[in-house]
């Protein structure tokens, strides 16, 4: 075998060769020149994520054909070294299963679009913005700087969240007020706030909902609406300005209290004062 | 403005300083209510633009927001068929500083009034848009507004039907701003309702009017267009809850 090996090499006229592996080489600069053009070109014009993908599959294709033909030059019977590959990439693929039902996923994913570049999405526990679509696998980078690589067959089987496919997000804030507060006042403070706060959007309007007669609260949700952009910050916005409301105005937000009742028949539980100074 | 100089400038809230130093021009933006000091604050964080000139020219100018602006009415404007009215509405104007010999370097932009924001569009789709409640007048006014753009606006109903207009977007930056003796203006917009179909066309009218003294061009609009931008801007679903027919 290795003789045939080197023979094979010696009869190779060294012109074909320096030929052969110009081509190979300008091939490959050329090829990932024109995916990097395609990819920019096409992310102008449609988004980043049509880009990415059309660019890979102008160099896989691209590089097969470069091979081939590189192989071709230098006198290998390709038609039957495909073959070759055929059986063999049958028998690959028999071997790595996972591997190509991921290919098939991702196939389905390119397909269905459920996202695209630089979306936040959230997959079992982990959310991030999508930084890669490749053939296995996606990338995510989550917020606090972690690399996660998540395979397409997961993304095919598993209910995932994208985040910021539409471009308006509601924010949705559990508030709990005392039992003696004034439910009217509250809710017309509420959504006086949403109203002073300028990137709170005034449509969809906001909304408060008396949620339950909590354990120690009367608890409200309180729906304001806000750009995708803008979420976090209206959010904090939000927040900040309730507490500073709700402190100017004497609304109480209470905690959770406990009251030790000993029944009605008992006397009430005896409180002595240990320490006067202390009060 | 040689180096060592500064500029102060106040527009309702708004407050701005710009000073010149050897290598730069720096800008520092705040809101609050008018105060007697014209000094900026010691811990102002300037932000810094590079100019090797040693003399700079720095201007004001009115500018328009940087969104659309949805126009809310408390009292909807009643179009009958086949007739239009105009009506005048007071923007809250935008600051823009720019330096260099023709203006032409922009520092920024800043609101004098704050609009919220509003979406135009649904839950899939829209835009986001500034919303104000305006007060309509039908004769331009002759107090002078300082902080406010005059924004002639014309609807046209061509159609059979009756319109009642509760909200209308104004492309703001398709208008141009001229200084016309005391006031700000900007040229008109006209809205025609069609005929055989519910659609909205809308145009820009460039010519200024005649009855109100001499318009000078200050600002340019940010967008070039003229013509109709029906196709462009508008499409039916965005119009049905812009204009409501009444006598239902």
């Amino acid at each position: 075998m290795k003789t045939s090996y080197l023979d094979f090499l010696t009869k190779i006229n060294p012109v074909i060769l320096l030929k052969a592996a110009i081509f190979l080489v300008v091939g490959i600069i050329i090829t990932f020149w024109l995916g990097r053009f395609i990819k920019k070109q096409v992310s102008k014009r449609y988004s980043p994520h049509v880009g990415l993908l059309t660019s890979r599959l102008v160099i896989y294709i691209s590089l097969a054909l470069i091979i081939i033909s590189f192989l071709k030059t230098l006198g290998f019977e390709v038609s039957a070294l495909l073959g070759t590959a055929g059986i063999i990439g049958i028998a690959i693929g028999f071997a790595s299963q996972t591997s190509v039902s991921n290919i098939i996923s991702g196939l389905f994913l390119i397909g269905e679009r459920p996202f695209e570049l630089n979306d936040i999405v959230s997959i079992e526990g982990n959310t991030g913005v999508v930084i890669s679509i490749d053939l296995l696998s996606i990338k995510l980078r989550t917020f606090d700087n972690r690399y996660v690589r998540i395979p397409n067959e997961l993304l095919i089987k598993t209910p995932f969240t994208n985040v910021t496919r539409f471009p308006i997000r509601r924010i949705d804030l559990k508030i709990g007020v005392a039992y003696k507060e004034d439910i009217k006042k509250v809710r017309a403070l509420l959504l006086k706030i949403a109203k002073n706060e300028p990137d709170c959007l005034n449509y969809p309007e906001p909304m408060v909902v008396f949620d339950d007669f909590g354990s120690s609260s009367l608890d409200l949700l309180f729906y304001v609406w806000s750009t995708k952009q803008n979420w976090v910050k209206v959010k904090n916005a939000m927040m900040d300005a309730i507490k500073e409301r709700f402190d100017g105005e004497g609304i109480e937000i209470p905690f959770p209290h406990v009251t030790v009742y000993t029944g009605s028949v008992t006397k009430p539980m005896p409180i002595k004062i240990v320490d006067e100074d202390a009060h | 403005m040689k180096a060592g100089e500064g500029f102060f400038h106040e527009s309702a809230d708004l407050r701005i300083w710009v000073r010149k130093t050897k290598e730069t021009v720096d800008l520092f933006s705040t809101y609050s209510s008018p105060q007697k000091n014209t000094d900026p604050p010691t811990k102002a964080l300037w932000k810094k633009q590079f100019a090797l000139e040693d003399k700079v020219k720095v201007g004001f100018l009115p500018a328009m927001p940087d969104l659309p602006v949805q126009l809310t009415f408390n009292e909807p404007l009643f179009i009958p068929g086949g007739s239009g009215i105009t009506f005048y509405y007071l923007l809250p104007t935008w600051v823009s500083v720019r330096i260099g010999k023709q203006m032409d370097v922009s520092l920024g932009e800043f609101h004098s009034f704050q609009l919220s924001h509003t979406w135009d569009g649904n839950f899939f789709e829209g835009e986001l848009v500034y919303e104000d409640f305006p007060e309509v007048f039908f004769e331009p006014k002759t107090d002078s507004f300082p902080y406010f753009i005059i924004v002639p606006i014309e609807i046209k109903n061509k159609s059979n039907t009756n319109l009642l207009v509760i909200k209308q977007i104004i492309r703001v930056d398709n208008l141009s701003i001229y200084n016309n003796e005391q006031n700000f203006w900007a040229n008109r917009t006209l809205f025609e309702y069609g005929k055989s179909s519910e659609l909205l066309d809308v145009k820009f009218i460039q010519n200024m009017p005649k009855n109100y003294g001499k318009f000078t061009l200050v600002q340019k609009s940010k967008s070039q267009d003229k013509k109709s931008i029906l196709t462009k801007y508008f499409d039916p679903i965005k119009m049905k809850h812009t204009l409501i027919l009444p006598n239902r």
